[in-house]
């Protein structure tokens, strides 16, 4: 891998802080957005709350959460809150609970499933794709395309569901729930082991099919023929110029499925009945739980704006082609 | 014959009309003897004749993707479950609406095919109607995003500069949202209804055809094939209807194939979280969220949804492959 030049390097820094400045009008965006689409919604989680309190006690808590205000002054409250004071507000529904006790509770346990997924699911998908490219139109070549190709038509959700109705309950696996913090890393494989098997097939044949496209296309460039032509050994030819080129796609994409990974292990966390952050966003969004959301949404667009710019960074890093504009 | 004559004639006399003017700015100075360069009658050179009869493009399309017999099977089986679904809830003369509670949770038998679920209800004819409306919703979705997108990206494309600047930083804003998190928005905005639900879907999806549609006519109108027929004349209609369409309709029939079966599983995704259909409606998603119930004790009510969700996945994504090898004449063998 090339030294970024000086001049490069400068660029670099550039891109990076314009995209940076882009990225903060953009979440400002969709913060206003956000805000003033949520106001103009009639019901939210109080006006479930205090239906049988007396009109004096309505009041107060109407008070006392500030929807009394006018909506602009509230857009200002809650701008100056998120932005200077980092107070991203309280759970309606349930008291106590705010952002950062979200992510201190229950942002680890996504991430520990996210993360299994990822280290199980991504080495072998790519693996499989090696395998599938090198022996391209044999028998195990159709066995991992066909066989990729039945289970990308097979929802998570419906993974999750037979793997729980088949395999919860029995060979000393739970049915729901997720590991306590005491536990170790065997201990937990009881309960963790069904959630993670869920959703790693999806990363599996993602990244399978991916690696075996690219490498495929890699294998037919003129530079292969030429590396063939040198007489290199065949290992050497995969190796060095085969799977090198096409790892620039899955360099690229990785950020994106690590963003994306928290938003589909939703409905993992929902069938094990898991206590992730994915889970209670669906539960504040059903309960009209204004705070949360909000908070909520603006993490995730946070996450996902920086795994974008961060693969949109390794794109030009990996391939020397493209250049930072 | 007569109006082969005719023309002939014609093209004598416009020939002789050159040959004037020709000669008037002193062209043919020296005259040739004219009988040395006797014109050709037309009629009388053979033309040639193709060996094979001529295919065009979606002749050409049907045969190879008829050939295709996973993709024909997958056809079959997928039109025999929409007939079943249509037809299914009507020839069994089971009332599969109200409740019904001497009949909860049985098993299948020759009556009920596929049992009932906890209320009484026939789970056959009920997984009849979450088919159809399944399907009904994602064919909806699709032709409503499709058409949109398509739209939206041709305009941009064609317009281009400054209003394709804003168009599609538009697009940005909206792909920077997670669309699972832009989709659960919606539906508290607006409220759980059908429209509603259709409309979160139609408005997180539309973004990528609108950027496939403009990246292919940007593409289109800068190929050297369209510049050669604009330099030999062709009409704006001509390009459009030679050339933009029917490079474009391959790829808009693709996007069909390939968003049928992603709306399919977002929907029941959404409906089995409980923010899609409510109650009363149902499709595959909320039956499944209703089988996760019972699960323990009627697997059967959690299976059957569940399978047939991924039949049609499958089915769908299997026709998708076979149009992608029948409509990229690259792809071919």
């Amino acid at each position: 891998m090339c030294i970024p030049c000086k001049k490069g390097g400068e660029r670099m820094v550039k891109y990076i802080l314009r995209r940076f400045g882009e990225m903060i009008i953009l979440l400002f965006i969709i913060f206003t957005a956000t805000f003033f689409l949520l106001a103009a919604v009639p019901g939210n989680a109080i006006d479930q709350k205090m239906e049988k309190f007396p009109e004096s006690v309505k009041e107060n808590i109407v008070h006392k959460y500030g929807f009394d205000k006018p909506v602009l002054e509230r857009y200002a409250i809650s701008v100056k809150n998120f932005v200077i004071d980092h107070q991203f507000g309280e759970s309606i529904v349930n008291p106590g609970v705010t952002l950062s006790s979200l992510l201190k509770d229950k942002m680890p346990i996504s991430m520990q499933l996210s993360a299994r997924q990822i280290l199980f699911g991504v080495p072998i998908g790519m693996i499989l794709g090696i395998i599938a490219a090198c022996n391209r139109g044999k028998r195990i070549d159709y066995f991992i395309v066909i066989s990729s190709l039945v289970i990308t038509s097979v929802p998570t959700l419906v993974f999750a569901l037979l793997l729980q109705k088949y395999f919860g309950g029995r060979y000393g696996l739970q049915i729901i729930g997720w590991s306590q913090p005491g536990m170790g890393f065997v201990d937990g494989l009881s309960y963790t082991l069904l959630p993670t098997l869920s959703g790693v097939f999806g990363y599996i044949v993602g990244y399978s099919r991916l690696v075996r496209t690219t490498m495929l296309d890699s294998i037919n460039q003129e530079y292969t023929m030429t590396a063939r032509a040198k007489g290199l050994s065949e290992a050497r030819i995969i190796y060095k110029h085969v799977i090198r080129n096409s790892f620039i796609p899955v360099c690229t994409i990785l950020p994106g499925t690590i963003a994306g990974v928290i938003g589909g292990s939703l409905f993992i966390e929902r069938v094990f009945s898991i206590p992730g952050i994915g889970a209670y966003y669906t539960t504040a969004v059903s309960q009209r739980d204004i705070p949360m959301i909000m908070g909520q949404t603006m993490l995730y667009t946070l996450i996902y704006l920086v795994s974008i710019l961060v693969s949109d960074i390794l794109y030009t890093i990996v391939d020397p082609r493209i250049k930072f504009q | 014959m007569d109006v082969a004559i005719g023309t002939m004639e014609r093209e004598e006399k416009e020939d002789e009309e050159k040959k004037e003017r020709n000669n008037k700015n002193g062209f043919y100075s020296n005259t040739i003897d004219d009988l040395r360069f006797a014109k050709v009658v037309q009629s009388e050179i053979m033309f040639e004749e193709s060996a094979r009869p001529n295919i065009n493009y979606w002749k050409e399309v049907r045969r190879v993707f008829f050939k295709n017999k996973i993709a024909v099977t997958a056809l079959v089986i997928f039109v025999l479950l929409v007939i079943i679904s249509l037809v299914g809830p009507h020839i069994r003369n089971i009332d599969y609406v109200s409740m019904n509670m001497s009949e909860q949770n049985q098993l299948p038998s020759a009556k009920h095919w596929f049992g009932t679920d906890n209320m009484g209800r026939d789970l056959f004819c009920r997984l009849c109607n979450a088919v159809g409306i399944s399907l009904l919703i994602a064919v909806i979705c699709t032709v409503v995003s499709i058409f949109l997108g398509s739209a939206y990206g041709a305009i941009a494309a064609y317009v281009g500069g400054f209003v394709d600047e804003i168009m599609m930083r538009v697009i940005e804003i909206l792909n920077s949202i997670p669309s699972l998190i832009l989709i659960l928005l919606i539906l508290v905005v607006l409220g759980n209804s059908i429209p509603t639900f259709i409309f979160a879907m139609v408005f997180t999806s539309w973004t990528g055809s609108a950027r496939m549609i403009r990246g292919k006519v940007l593409q289109l109108r800068q190929s050297e094939y369209v510049l050669a027929s604009e330099v030999l004349g062709a009409t704006k209609r001509r390009i459009v209807m030679k050339h933009l369409l029917p490079n474009a309709a391959s790829l808009i029939i693709l996007d069909v194939a390939g968003s049928i079966p992603g709306f399919v599983g977002s929907e029941a995704g959404l409906s089995f979280l409980g923010l899609g259909l409510q109650p009363p409606a149902y499709s595959l998603g909320s039956l499944l969220s209703l089988g996760q119930q019972v699960m323990a004790f009627y697997p059967h009510q959690m299976v059957a949804p569940a399978v047939l969700l991924a039949i049609i996945i499958l089915t769908c994504n299997l026709i998708g492959d076979g149009l992608r090898d029948a409509l990229d004449p690259q792809l071919r063998n």
